[in-house]
């Protein structure tokens, strides 16, 4: 037997003129993988690989639409956090682990499952086995404007109106004044600014997302209120805590934010209020971590490049400490993976094609071209390093406080839930329910649906 | 009574004009404006002209071959579906088919429900059902362009009925008479004299397939993908890129502005063209 000059190579040898399909949404980790790490895998092991990045939605609908359908046409598909509880319980992916266990002549040397971070644990069933590479990996982070904090005369007023020093907001309360002084002090100065940024789109799931994944934590509310030890309650007559006290609180602190925050707001789903930010049109926000990075650092795309101050979310005054101790978390931990589906017709040259992105070799440049982080010797690497003062300790964060952050919870019937609340949560966002009456209904009507669904016995 | 006053004709028109302009206007002021500007100076007017999502976009080959494969797919379709209509139309008009008004409504049936009832449906009849071993019509140009013959060729039926309808029996008849055969009548009398309202059909059709993303977004992936589904890549979870998206919708309209200028001067025929029965 000849000595194996390159694993790639000789991997690849059996699969030579393979093509291989992929579906992702077009983000920019996505687009480097398409650009740049598909075509040197291709130079190394002679299999072609295509991916086809399109929206949000047409990505799904394609993907979903070929693993129902069974038709075969991708080898892979983007898994975002949140669907891939939906996605095992469907049988749609192929178990990456125990793929490779069964056969080792497709391992390659340089991957291995325990260099990812730990958001790699959301890709894993009960067993521990991986279901999809990470390729993407955020959270939701505290973006602040240093250049308005800092300026000594809004730093006065501030102290001034206050009787505070204004630093970033730990607690909703400071939050809350600080918007409101931003937004005032635009107004007063004929300035095109507000005081913070409210994703508050009122037809769209952003905002639904924006409440459950991003302020109701903060308020000591985690996995949307529901209480899947105590069969699967919302309400909290049920034991649940969808309209619990905390919950209303939260409700009513966002829709006053809402309330000072731009006129797009209301508008708004996860991207623009990166650009309202990015246009410095807001003092303060709680922004995706994807938009974090170019916000901070994209001259073309951002006004606000070298003036973006990066900290945790605020929180009520007890749940930093309940969070630190493994009891809740802060926010959430977005990201995605690429997954095998069952139906791919080029299953072993696709698990090669996955070890690959997954190596940490590629990760430091992948890291800073787009900015993610999966694997964790990525956070040494001198490239990330730099780019890590760029994004004013972004990175850093995601290193140390990743952990008080987590993704979606691991419920199947996601999009459904979703589905049955939002027409009564975007009813709350227009005023024509009230925020207590409205998460009552929203309880009820998650309860119903998990009762349909049979989740509720 | 209305004013005789020329100059208040030119105004109104000059105003009218300015209203149909000004979307177009606007796009091309997005799509000249870098990123940064576009949310902080939403001015009207232009300070300066920023051309790199243009350069970004021609130097991108992709889409490029997007473009090249909207041009295939809507071209072919509509030089497709004219002469089927063409075809039917004269069979419709000519021949005293049983049943064949409820034939003539029967095709506008095709037009009357969301393409999205069809969606599905396709894509299992062009993944599963017209395959030929590792063939299918999935992501190609030819699936493409027989696809939009569904909604298009009703279309044009009914857009051109009335044109041939409008051309008098007798000149057939004279022209049989004289020896020429049925294929000899449709080519040397009913075709040039049909000529404006297959223009108009031509254009339309064309207009239509080149505009459709629906369907083609779920049914092309690699191959035959066309510009407007290619516009979806740059709704990104970091941002919607504007530029990009606004000089990709001025360029796509370099195409439909050529072939309305060739065809221009049917057009305004064409669509009277059997109104008014001799």
């Amino acid at each position: 037997m000849p000595a194996q000059a390159d694993f790639w190579s000789d991997a690849g040898a059996k699969y030579k003129g393979v093509v291989l399909h992929g579906v992702t949404e077009s983000t920019p980790p996505s687009n480097y993988i398409k650009d740049v790490l598909a075509p040197e895998f291709e130079k190394k092991t002679g299999i072609k690989v295509e991916i086809e990045t399109t929206s949000w939605d047409q990505m799904y609908d394609k993907a979903i639409k070929d693993m129902e359908a069974k038709t075969g046409l991708y080898d892979m598909v983007y898994i975002e956090q949140d669907i891939i509880y939906a996605y095992l319980a469907r049988n749609f992916l192929v178990d990456i682990t125990k793929s490779l266990k069964d056969d080792p002549s497709l391992k390659a040397p340089d991957f291995d499952e325990s260099h990812f971070t730990t958001f790699a644990n959301y890709f894993k069933n009960a067993d521990g086995d991986l279901f999809g590479i990470p390729m993407e990996a955020f959270i939701k982070v505290y973006l602040y404007r240093t250049d308005l904090f800092n300026d000594p005369k809004i730093k006065e007023a501030f102290k001034k109106e206050t009787g505070k020093d204004l630093m970033p907001a730990k607690t909703h309360e400071e939050y809350t004044q600080i918007a409101e002084f931003f937004t005032k002090y635009g107004k007063d100065n004929g300035m095109e600014l507000w005081g913070t940024t409210a994703q508050a789109h009122t037809g769209h799931p952003a905002s639904w997302y924006e409440f459950f994944e991003s302020i109701a934590p903060t308020y000591g509310v985690y996995n949307w209120g529901i209480d899947p030890s105590k069969n699967y309650a919302a309400s909290v007559e049920n034991g649940g805590q969808m309209n619990s006290d905390k919950a209303k609180a939260a409700m009513k602190y966002w829709l006053h934010l809402r309330d000072i925050a731009p006129p797009e707001s209301a508008a708004s789903t996860w991207t623009e209020v990166g650009t309202t930010f990015a246009a410095g049109r807001v003092a303060q926000g709680l922004v995706y971590g994807e938009n974090a990075a170019w916000i901070a650092s994209d001259a073309e795309k951002s006004k606000v490049v070298g003036n973006v101050g990066v900290a945790l979310p605020p929180t009520e005054p007890d749940v930093l400490k309940e969070v630190e101790a493994g009891n809740g978390y802060l926010g959430y931990y977005d990201g995605g993976a690429f997954g095998l589906p069952v139906t791919s017709k080029n299953k072993e040259a696709t698990l090669l094609f996955l070890q690959f992105i997954g190596q940490d070799s590629v990760q430091a440049d992948w890291a800073v071209a787009a900015p993610r982080i999966t694997n964790t010797a990525t956070y040494d690497d001198p490239k990330v390093i730099e780019m890590d003062k760029k994004l004013n300790g972004y990175y850093t964060m995601l290193k140390d406080q990743g952990k008080l952050f987590a993704g979606a919870p691991p419920f199947p019937f996601h999009a459904q839930v979703r589905e049955a609340t939002a027409p009564i949560f975007y009813r709350i966002l227009l005023g024509e329910v009230g925020p207590d009456e409205g998460l009552d209904q929203m309880a009820a009507a998650a309860e119903a649906e998990l009762t349909n669904l049979g989740y509720r016995k | 009574m209305p004013s005789r006053n020329p100059l208040i004709y030119v105004a109104l028109w000059l105003l009218l004009s300015l209203l149909t302009l000004f979307p177009i206007y606007w796009l091309f002021v997005i799509s000249v404006k870098p990123a940064v500007d576009l949310f902080t100076t939403p001015s009207l007017f232009l300070d300066a002209i920023y051309w790199k999502n243009y350069v970004n976009v021609i130097g991108n080959e992709t889409l490029r071959g997007y473009m090249l494969n909207s041009i295939i797919i809507s071209s072919c379709n509509a030089l497709l579906v004219t002469t089927l209509a063409f075809l039917a139309c004269y069979a419709l008009s000519r021949y005293d088919l049983p049943g064949k008004e409820n034939i003539f409504f029967w095709t506008i049936t095709n037009r009357m429900a969301p393409a999205a009832v069809f969606l599905l449906p396709f894509f299992l009849l062009f993944t599963q059902v017209f395959t030929l071993g590792e063939w299918k019509l999935y992501d190609t140009k030819i699936g493409m362009i027989l696809l939009y013959c569904t909604f298009n060729l009703p279309f044009a039926i009914w857009t051109l009925r009335p044109t041939i309808d409008g051309i008098p029996k007798e000149l057939d008849e004279a022209a049989t008479v004289d020896g020429a055969s049925t294929w000899q009548v449709i080519s040397e009398v009913i075709f040039p004299l049909a000529r404006p309202g297959l223009a108009v059909t031509l254009i339309l059709t064309w207009v239509f397939a080149w505009n459709e993303f629906l369907l083609a977004a779920t049914l092309t992936s690699f191959n035959a993908r066309t510009i407007t589904t290619g516009l979806s890549e740059y709704v990104t979870t970091t941002g919607t890129e504007w530029g990009a998206m606004a000089s990709i919708a001025v360029i796509t309209l370099i195409p439909a502005l050529i072939i309305f200028s060739v065809v221009q001067r049917h057009i305004v025929a064409g669509l009277t063209f059997g109104a008014v029965k001799e």
